[in-house]
């Protein structure tokens, strides 16, 4: 990428550091440009995160609170805690896939969330709105729990935290 | 208890619109459902809900339960022996308590000879054998392999 069309797009603080005889950074949602007197170079971000995610470390200390991943709205992962909450996060996009299927086939209309029990845990998957509505729009929640921990009273308490 | 039996249990409890019990193989053993959800449609969900749970055992082989919340209804799956209990639930605050009768009867399920009719040997299925089958006498039909679309968006 040409330094004209950087230099266009961060015309005001480009500048700025340009004009300046030291070493630069200068950071944007969707480019980060490097900035040397001898060396310009521009690299695209390499992640374009349109929604951030709420609050993890708060809902991560949630009394029973295992691992726990957040989505956006088409599902990309924005959020995880743990290796393990990654893992969750591939085998529950499988999973919404089939549980759409059997929504769509049997007209059970939207699919509001999802809750496995094992013994020894339980995985819950829910999409939540902060309460001042789009933007950024909704997250999906996926969280391991304690079998103690019931889906109604978490989704309450992380709606009160986003 | 046998499949008939588990249906004659569970559709007793508030909040119980129907219930179904299908094999490994996706076949309907027995089932007491409105009239709505036919043979062909039951299978298909039996297929639909058994991935999804066979999936999420990939990362821990111990769930057990499935609950899926519709927008319209609350389907809870539960794994009995082998073979899978899905009950249809229009009443979401009766949830905790058909989750623990479903727990009961898996136990009873998994003690008694329930589970025999999980082969794919069709004399050994236990369809309608109590009258709580909507489908009489008729033969369940084979497992359709359906290739599945996306199936739009599954946040509604």
């Amino acid at each position: 990428m040409s330094l004209l069309l950087a230099a266009r797009d961060f015309s005001p603080a480009l500048v700025n550091i340009l004009s300046s005889p030291q070493k630069g950074e200068f950071g944007c949602p969707n480019f980060r440009v490097i900035c040397d007197i001898r060396n310009i170079t521009v690299h695209p971000a390499p992640i374009k995160l349109m929604v951030s995610p709420a609050s993890p470390q708060e809902i991560d200390n949630l009394p029973g609170v295992q691992h726990s991943f957040q989505a956006d709205r088409a599902f990309q992962k924005i959020y995880e805690s743990s290796t393990e909450a990654g893992a969750l996060f591939d085998v529950a996009s499988v999973s919404l896939k089939f549980a759409g299927n059997m929504a769509s086939q049997a007209g059970l209309g939207s699919l509001d969330r999802m809750v496995a029990t094992s013994p020894s845990c339980r995985f819950m998957l829910f999409s939540l709105n902060a309460k001042s509505a789009a933007p950024p729009g909704p997250r999906v929640f996926g969280i391991t729990t304690a079998t103690s921990v019931q889906v109604e009273a978490l989704s309450r308490t992380i709606n009160e935290i986003i | 208890m046998d499949s008939p039996q588990v249906l004659q249990y569970v559709k007793r409890l508030p909040g119980v619109q129907g219930a179904f019990v299908a094999d490994s193989s996706n076949q309907i053993l027995s089932s007491d459902v409105p009239a709505v959800f036919d043979l062909e449609m039951l299978s298909s969900m039996a297929m639909d809900g058994s991935n999804a749970l066979e999936t999420l055992r990939a990362e821990d082989p111990e769930f057990h339960e499935l609950r899926i919340d519709f927008d319209l209804m609350t389907i809870l799956i539960r794994d009995l022996s082998g073979d899978l209990l899905f009950v249809l639930i229009d009443q979401k605050d009766e949830v905790s308590s058909i989750r623990i009768a479903a727990n009961v009867v898996a136990k009873r399920y998994e003690r008694g000879s329930g589970n025999s009719g999980s082969s794919n040997d069709p004399s050994s299925q236990s369809q309608g054998g109590l009258g709580f089958s909507l489908f009489g006498d008729s033969k369940p039909k084979p497992e359709k392999k359906k290739e599945k679309g996306s199936g739009g968006s599954i946040w509604g």
